[in-house]
């Protein structure tokens, strides 16, 4: 992690759900083995450390042998998901003791893994897992909107590497993780007087082949429709992309 | 800027005679500037230099300009000394010639009087005006009085050694302070009163200034040594302990401190922090001594992190404090319980 010069931090990025989940593009900026690994977030940014927050809902130990804890993370557009094995003991132990529904805080690494039928899936692998507040959870969607929309105003700056790339590698149109904002704004100031529930148990567990397969090269899956259809309501997420 | 040069040469003239180790040092930082000086070099520098170091050395020394200026010339000119150094060296000369007590010398006015905020290196001998803004408890007999001197620009640490006799400083008051020395520690700078400081007090007030930054944002990660750690008790030594060594005074028993080594983050800049005792036992909800009863019985010191982690990451909160090298330094923190205006960000989201 340290090398002789103190490499910068990573900056832990913000995005919902909605976008977060197409984020399937992998890349590295060196040959360095250590050099290391981003996601491309469509919107026009590398993400090798993301800040998630919001209600886990259900958590399920979908290892074999050893335990391997999923945890489900919905936020206001969608559902993140992040798998804590024996390498992240904290957050595995946490997922196993937790008694969902709790507003939480993720800081963690995105991981993408081809399902069999060649889709790819993003995860998060979490650094931290804890347990947090309601206010919390509504300033972390703020936040996320607020970064997202300074992603989209620089979008088509001809110096934007980072958007070039997600033009080439991604067929999605910006416009829609536009829409996931405003979604996910509106459902603040429409249910400003009642906190987010979270009574979630449409979808099922998504796939327990969930090998940390990071760094490999993944081709961006095709689109496949799947973002900011459903209307703005807790529960009413959309993640056939990760439940196939 | 040749101003600036000449009064940084000054700040350091004297001070550096005494060590030649020093000397060397100073000659290398300076040796860039020093060639550039040489190759515009004229006579009127010179004079010039000699007409300072006219002025400086006391009148018991026996310089006639003339002869200032004949030294610092052949320097110069014949022997291609960039000329801070001749000009040292020419000093150095005459001192050595009349036994003048150097820092009788120095605590004439050789040395430039600066903002606090422009103390950046270590090894200074500066002239400040200050105004005690804070006085602690002196952890070892050998120090008289340390505490915060501040002026407009910021705060400084001072320590003033027993051993150096001197006046009592007081609280609140502004002194103008002759011939103190530069420290630096782990990026942080003080300044050293020492036997040939002068104090003078003044009549007159300074509005002591902000030197503080802040930081918005969640703490994302709190880093290892943080929790409850163990201090090298050897005097003004505050080394954290490893395995219950001190990398200067070896094996020792150490003094429980309690802090937290964090990371905030925006989505947009990064911040690294620590947050001392008080801060930590506030932010953490947790006392030293609860601290230590937890680490007692479960004969491990990391679960108080465990215990910290558990109350502090993931949430947001807004920091303020001095920086020391990459960290801020947490005075003040509150938790942020509010949102961005949701409203407002509707308009913007709407109107791209």
């Amino acid at each position: 992690m340290s090398q002789g010069q103190a490499p910068m931090r990573e900056l832990a990025q913000r995005a919902f759900a909605g976008e977060f989940n197409d984020a399937g593009y992998t890349f590295r900026e060196s040959d360095d083995d250590r050099a290391p690994v981003y996601a491309l977030l469509p919107t026009g940014a590398k993400a090798n450390r993301v800040f998630v927050v919001g209600t886990l809902t259900e958590t399920d130990d979908v290892g074999s042998d050893d335990e391997y804890w999923q945890g489900r993370i919905v936020g206001p557009t969608g559902t993140f998901f992040t798998y804590a094995g024996q390498y992240q003991p904290e957050a595995a132990a946490m997922l196993r003791e937790v008694d969902p529904p709790v507003f939480v805080a993720l800081v963690g690494k995105p991981r993408t893994y081809e399902t069999d039928d060649g889709d790819t899936n993003v995860s998060l692998r979490p650094e931290h897992l804890t347990v947090v507040d309601a206010d919390t959870r509504n300033r972390w969607v703020t936040e996320t909107a607020k970064r997202t929309l300074e992603r989209l105003e620089r979008f088509d700056d001809d110096s934007n590497e980072y958007a070039a790339m997600a033009r080439e590698e991604y067929d999605t149109d910006p416009d829609q993780y536009r829409q996931t904002v405003i979604q996910a704004l509106e459902e603040l100031t429409d249910n400003a007087e009642t906190a987010p529930s979270s009574q979630d148990q449409t979808g099922d567990a998504t796939p327990s082949t969930a090998e940390d397969a990071s760094g490999s090269a993944t081709e961006a899956s095709t689109d496949e429709d799947n973002t900011s259809q459903s209307g703005g309501d807790i529960g009413d997420f959309d993640t056939t992309d990760l439940d196939s | 800027m040749i101003e600036a040069l000449r009064a940084e040469r000054h700040s350091f003239t004297f001070a550096t005679i005494c060590m030649g180790f020093r000397q060397r040092q100073a000659y290398r930082r300076l040796s860039p500037i020093a060639n550039e000086t040489e190759n515009t070099m004229s006579n009127s520098d010179i004079q010039q230099e000699a007409q300072d170091i006219h002025d400086q050395l006391p009148e018991s020394v026996d310089a006639p300009l003339d002869d200032i200026e004949e030294r610092l010339t052949t320097l110069v000119d014949d022997y291609r000394v960039p000329l801070d150094e001749a000009r040292r060296s020419v000093v150095s000369t005459y001192l050595s010639d009349s036994d003048v007590d150097r820092d009788e010398v120095s605590s004439e006015d050789g040395n430039q009087q600066v903002d606090l905020e422009e103390i950046t290196e270590a090894e200074q001998w500066v002239d400040i005006t200050a105004k005690v803004a804070d006085l602690w408890e002196p952890r070892s007999d050998s120090i008289a009085q340390v505490g915060l001197l501040g002026d407009e620009t910021g705060t400084i640490k001072f320590t003033k050694w027993a051993k150096s006799d001197l006046e009592t400083l007081t609280e609140g008051q502004v002194y103008r302070l002759g011939n103190v020395v530069t420290d630096e520690y782990q990026g942080q700078y003080s300044v050293k009163l020492n036997r040939t400081t002068t104090i003078e007090a003044l009549d007159r007030d300074i509005e002591v200034g902000d030197d503080t930054t802040d930081a918005e944002g969640a703490l994302v990660d709190i880093q290892s040594g943080s929790g409850l750690i163990k201090r090298c008790p050897e005097d003004d030594c505050t080394r954290v302990l490893q395995n219950g060594r001190c990398s200067e005074h070896g094996e020792g028993e150490g003094e429980f401190d309690l802090r937290i080594k964090g990371v905030i983050d925006n989505g947009d800049t990064v911040q690294e922090v620590i947050f001392d005792k008080e801060a930590t036992e506030q932010v953490a909800d947790i006392t030293l001594s609860q601290a230590q009863e937890m680490a007692m019985d479960a004969l491990d010191t990391s679960v108080v992190a465990d215990e910290i982690r558990e109350a502090t990451l993931g949430r947001y909160y807004r920091v303020q404090g001095p920086e020391l090298g990459r960290y801020l330094l947490v005075n003040e923190f509150e938790q942020l319980a509010e949102m961005h205006d949701p409203e407002q960000l509707l308009i913007t989201a709407r109107s791209i």
